[in-house]
């Protein structure tokens, strides 16, 4: 039985990587071939013109990359922020089903039909900046996620603990900075992962608010799948997975690097 | 050193503390005892400023606390489920209230390892909190509560998850620790056992009010109400009935030299005739074995038997005499170990059971016995309407 069990949970383990690992091999394959037609395993022909085209136009591309992961990073920080909050006024109070409700609206309903309300209500407002219309868009968009994180987190004892904190003096950011968010850590990352995600691959809100005014990997990406380019979008796809993994392992040399300075302390 | 006056707090709607005063003395151990959910953590977060009082001040050494935030009241804490923050390791967590009084490293780490050493955790300022062991925990919690060397230290129920030797050994490194240095403390128990030990006064609480304060022994041999009599410890309850200031027990006529009886009468002045239960400790009450005379019905004289009210079950006096006269000797009939020594169960012939301490119960044989009153420090009486709503 348990050998049964144990070759099964090997099964489902080489499914699930094989599922996240294949795809990522034909991104590769696609990078480098001129044509790829069903019935074919492997391209028909292959060849360099996709990286040569990308590579030509390198310090824009270079550009939109670096601004694209900047202007995810601060949204993915704003919506962590705005994420607390919520988290711990529903913490502190008996968690209101109708705030839980407003907060995960946009799980629920389709992000067309999302990005339409958003317009109309960016429109109707006093400032019109396409930046903080797109800015703002994201984050509501990624709010849910983060705060259901979050909400998590704050279960784990975190107001009792800054109640100890408090008695011992501590208050403000000292408190913050020195139990909550320490404590908070382990929701805090994968947050923050989720909503730099989101802002990332969001296309149709940076579309239909920014009025193209902002060029993101995504809106510079989706053209070319739309238009067939395979090779192009899947270059292109490539360098999007590269920016996260980049970011990834930034995070996580900072989060070693603390524990380090913590162990040698 | 610490004055509450007339403090309410409402949580969610109902009243949790209701008009609460105390006063804590420097270098006094208190104990707040009572039952879970008599509101006695609400009265300590109060204190501390965790909770917003409704109405009422607290005063700690003459400054008003009550619109203070909690992190400027100079009180430290140590509650039930410890609160050690499990990110920091136990040099840290005690260091965590240094950072407040400006010392430098050397001097934090100075202290630290002094409150280690006062607590017998030398050498563990680098472990990490999970690595310890539920005694250890408690140690680092009470170290880390002293760093803060603030005025008084509360204690949530501390030692309630502990084992019964380590409730001992924390019970008494709290009393070392209030010898060597002056420490001001307010116990939360539910343990009557733990306040009478510790403490060196008792507030005792029930449903938001504070029923009865005074010392240990007052709440335990002169408890004002029945509530308070059964929550200090197992009493006996025996009723009798007091006319013109005297409170008879017709069922206890006690041996005169001449072999007449007469009815067991104890002087209370201050309480209208009616029939009372006389409240007795198990240390109050002991049982000799009766003399030859009370084991004849005869002995007992028809007139003293008149002057006792009997209730009406009995058929005549002489029946009465006799019937009461053998319902005064008492059989052991159980024995049950409470530590260093036994409870004893004792029935008479109407199947009254009485219980008191006994230190060999081997000893005792099947003869019957007479009950010896001991309550040197006067009479405690309860109406029967008292201890029967109760």
């Amino acid at each position: 039985m348990l050998v049964k069990k144990n070759l099964a949970y090997q099964l489902i383990r080489i499914l699930f990587l094989f599922s996240i690992v294949f795809p990522f091999l034909v991104l590769i394959l696609l990078s480098f071939s001129e044509r790829y037609t069903w019935p074919g395993i492997l391209p028909g022909n292959y060849s360099l013109r996709a990286i040569r085209s990308i590579l030509f136009q390198r310090k824009a591309l270079f550009l939109n990359c670096l601004f694209s992961i900047f202007f995810s990073v601060m949204v993915s920080l704003c919506t962590i922020m705005a994420a607390y909050c919520t988290a711990k006024w529903q913490s502190e109070h008996k968690e209101s089903s109708l705030l839980s409700f407003c907060i995960f609206l946009p799980f629920m309903i389709p992000s067309s039909v999302f990005a339409m309300g958003a317009q109309i209500l960016f429109l109707r407002l006093p400032f019109k900046n396409a930046y903080l219309s797109v800015f703002l868009s994201h984050v509501l968009y990624s709010l849910p996620y983060a705060t259901s994180y979050l909400t998590e987190g704050m279960r784990n004892n975190i107001k009792r603990l800054e109640e100890q904190g408090r008695v011992f003096g501590a208050s403000g950011f000292y408190l913050l900075f020195k139990v909550t968010i320490p404590l908070l850590f382990p929701y805090l990352i994968p947050a923050f992962m989720m909503s730099f995600i989101l802002s990332m691959s969001q296309y149709i809100l940076t579309v239909l608010l920014g009025g193209g005014k902002l060029k993101t990997l995504s809106l510079i990406m989706v053209p070319f799948i739309q238009s067939g380019e395979r090779n192009l979008a899947s270059v292109y796809g490539l360098l999007f997975l590269l920016s996260s993994f980049l970011l990834f392992l930034l995070m996580e040399m900072l989060i070693r690097g603390l524990k380090r300075r913590e162990k040698v302390c | 050193m610490l004055k509450i006056e007339n403090l309410n707090v409402y949580l969610e709607g109902s009243s949790i503390v209701k008009n609460c005063s105390l006063e804590i003395q420097k270098g006094e151990i208190f104990s707040l005892l009572g039952v879970s959910g008599c509101g006695k953590s609400t009265l300590i977060k109060a204190v501390l400023g965790l909770i917003p009082s409704s109405s009422g001040r607290v005063f700690l050494n003459g400054r008003d606390l009550t619109e203070l935030p909690p992190e400027k009241r100079d009180c430290t804490v140590v509650f039930q489920d410890l609160r050690l923050f499990p990110h920091l390791t136990v040099g840290e967590n005690i260091a965590f209230p240094l950072h407040f009084q400006k010392k430098n490293k050397t001097e934090e780490r100075k202290i630290v390892e002094e409150l280690l050493s006062l607590v017998s955790l030398e050498g563990f300022s680098r472990r990490t909190i999970e690595s310890l062991s539920g005694g250890q925990k408690q140690r680092v919690a009470i170290a880390r509560a002293l760093a803060q060397n603030a005025e008084l230290l509360l204690l949530d129920e501390p030692f309630s998850s502990l084992d019964p030797n380590l409730r001992k050994e924390m019970g008494e490194l709290l009393l070392h620790l209030r010898e060597k240095r002056g420490l001001s403390v307010l116990l939360v128990t539910h343990d009557h056992e733990e306040a009478l030990r510790l403490s060196d006064r008792i507030a005792l609480m029930k449903e938001g009010e504070v029923l009865q304060c005074g010392r240990g022994e007052e709440l335990f041999y002169a408890p004002k109400t029945v509530y308070a009599a059964k929550f200090m410890g197992e009493a006996n309850f025996i009723l009798g009935r007091v006319e013109r200031g005297e409170f008879k027990m017709p069922f206890f006529p006690i041996p005169n030299d001449d072999h007449s009886c007469t009815a067991q009468s104890l002087v209370v002045a201050d309480k209208p005739d009616g029939e009372y239960y006389l409240f007795l400790r198990e240390r109050q009450l002991k049982f000799q074995k009766a003399s030859g005379a009370l084991q004849k019905s005869d002995a007992l004289q028809k007139s003293d038997a008149e002057e006792m009210h009997f209730p009406e079950e009995a058929i005549d006096s002489r029946e009465k005499v006799q019937a009461y006269s053998s319902a005064s000797l008492f059989y052991p009939i159980s024995s049950q170990c409470i530590g260093d020594s036994w409870r004893v169960f004792w029935e008479n012939e109407n199947g009254l059971v009485l219980h008191n301490l006994s230190d060999r119960p081997e000893d005792l044989e099947q003869v019957p016995y007479r009950m010896v009153l001991q309550a040197e420090k006067g009479v405690i009486l309860f109406s029967k309407e008292e201890v029967l709503e109760d």
